[in-house]
């Protein structure tokens, strides 16, 4: 009889095993370390790690982590699942208790890793992987302060992540400086790029990934970019309707599956708002990708998001509460009309997702939310949790 | 015109299985395989290449697959009959035909046939998987407990 043989030469052969685990959904795959010795030693294997995070590139996250405290001092996180309806605590990754007892903040996801701080000690960064708790923790270049700290991870294009700290030039103080950190080596490279200038208000501390490149927004005309392979900075405009003004009250700006994504919301009184996408291609052009109608999005969840007012001369407003969490890319099938990309917001008390296509929103989860009707527009706040098998 | 009844007139390789039946096979398809290319090189042009290694029933099925990639058909349309053959065939001739792609070097045949056996693998448990590739689980109970715990979270 072959068949006992076929199967044991393939569940006992590391080269076979590995054509297969590939195509193996993370969560699946580290389910399998437990078959046994050989299967665990090839999955927690660092080659297998970045073959298949080379394998699953642009994967939709699993899940957010959010900061649901603003007000308290130690930051506060929650998460929200996009796999199972309500968070059941038993399929959070273990990086949730850590945060828990911890009192990290968390700087930056990318990709599958999360760059966080410690607020008592500034003089290193944790880079960690949440899903296989794999963590380390980084010094930072010796001369302070920084202005922000960014990582940049992506299979495609490197085995290996970066880090980048921005900081005052010593040269000039209107100027700035970029230190570059790589995991390949695990040294920091100082003044990559030294004295260039940026818009006054370049909110460093605020990177998205995106393309080879960290992007931080300014409220001008124009915002800037750091090229790792280029080791460059450039600039990159903004749209017009957004451009040139200090009144709105919140911005999202983050990246999903390999599209880079802003928002603006001026007020908390109007009732559509567009998700702009910056064109893959020229990488300088922004288009509308949805129009978001707020009475739509709110079907279903009036009491929460609505405040109707009427003032003293009879006008009537209605006021949404709302914080926009994230756009998250998600697709069905292969074909275009089958996006199923949704914006979860997090509206008082509940954290819910509107599905851009069908137009319908539902319950993600419900929080303990400490956040005022009228103003609910809180900051840059979740960081997406995407799963990857990657030793940091 | 070239057509298909040029096809006469394609060179053929002779191919001899496991349990010595002998196949006659074009060229094109043949060379499917970066094991008989090299095989090719080392023999004789008109000698039989001997694969030990695979069994007729395997081979056939093989050799099927090779020359469905030489025809004129788009891959994908191709791919997509083999991936639904390969999907419900039994487990055997899966793995079998594993083997044989990998001994005879044909990567697209290979990964087809990993994706399918990764597809039947998603759900199941460790000891089904353990089962399935029949493993003997060599994990104390201690050891096997620390990495239920780390990956508690992937259990849902």
């Amino acid at each position: 009889m072959s068949s006992p043989s076929a199967a044991e030469i393939i569940g006992n052969s590391d080269d076979l095993l590995t054509e297969i685990l590939l195509h193996i959904p993370v969560k699946a795959v580290l389910r399998f370390k437990s078959v046994n010795k050989q299967w665990y030693s090839l999955i927690s294997h660092r080659t297998f790690s970045l073959l298949h995070s080379h394998h699953h590139l642009h994967l939709p996250p699993s899940g957010l982590f959010f900061l649901h405290r603003h007000l308290s001092l130690s930051p506060q996180y929650d998460f929200v699942s996009f796999s199972s309806s309500p968070s059941s605590s038993s399929s959070l990754p273990p990086f949730f208790s850590l945060l828990k007892s911890t009192p990290f903040d968390i700087l930056q996801s990318c990709n599958g890793l999360f760059l966080c701080s410690s607020p008592s000690k500034s003089s290193n960064v944790i880079v960690c992987n949440p899903s296989n708790t794999h963590k380390v923790v980084i010094d930072l270049p010796l001369h302070e302060p920084f202005l922000g700290i960014n990582i940049g991870f992506d299979p495609s294009r490197w085995p290996h992540y970066w880090l980048i700290c921005v900081s005052v030039s010593s040269v000039d103080e209107e100027m700035y400086s970029i230190d570059l950190y790589t995991s390949g080596t695990g040294t920091w490279r100082l003044g990559v790029v030294d004295g260039f200038r940026v818009p006054f208000d370049v909110e460093f501390d605020h990177g998205v990934y995106w393309e080879g490149r960290v992007y931080w927004l300014s409220h001008t005309e124009e915002t800037v970019f750091f090229d790792f392979e280029q080791e460059c900075v450039g600039s990159l405009m903004l749209p017009k309707a957004i451009q040139g003004s200090y009144i709105e009250r919140f911005r999202y700006f983050g990246q999903s599956c390999g599209h880079l994504h802003l928002i603006e919301i001026r007020t908390n009184c109007v009732p559509e708002f567009d998700v702009l996408e910056l064109d893959s291609k020229s990488k300088k052009e922004w288009f509308v990708k949805y129009r978001v109608d707020l009475n739509v999005l709110g079907h279903g969840f009036e009491i929460e998001m609505f405040l109707d007012h009427t003032d003293r001369f009879g006008r009537g407003f209605r006021f949404y509460a709302f914080s926009v969490l994230a756009v998250v890319c998600q697709k069905t099938g292969d074909d275009e009309d089958e996006d199923d990309s949704v914006l979860v917001i997090s509206i008082p008390g509940k954290v819910i997702s509107y599905n851009f296509r069908t137009r319908v929103s539902r319950l993600m989860c419900n929080v303990v939310d400490e956040s005022d009707k009228l103003f609910p527009f809180r900051g840059y706040n979740a960081f997406q949790f995407i799963e990857s098998l990657y030793c940091v | 015109m070239a057509s298909s009844s040029t096809s006469e007139q394609k060179k053929k390789i002779r191919l001899k299985s496991a349990d010595n039946e002998l196949f006659d096979v074009d060229e094109d398809a043949a060379l499917q395989s970066e094991t008989i290319k090299n095989l090719l090189q080392e023999i004789s042009g008109d000698q039989i290449v001997p694969l030990p290694n695979v069994t007729s029933k395997i081979l056939a099925k093989v050799i099927e697959y090779c020359s469905n990639m030489c025809e004129l058909d788009p891959i994908i349309s191709v791919n997509k009959q083999w991936e639904s053959f390969f999907k419900n065939c039994d487990q055997d001739t899966l793995f079998d035909t594993i083997l044989a792609a990998n001994y005879l070097s044909i990567k697209s045949l290979l990964d087809l046939t990993c994706k399918c056996v990764a597809d039947m693998m998603k759900g199941k448990t460790p000891e089904e998987i353990r089962e399935k590739f029949h493993i003997v689980n060599d994990l104390t109970s201690e050891e096997e407990a620390k990495i239920r715990a780390e990956i508690s979270w992937a259990f849902e």
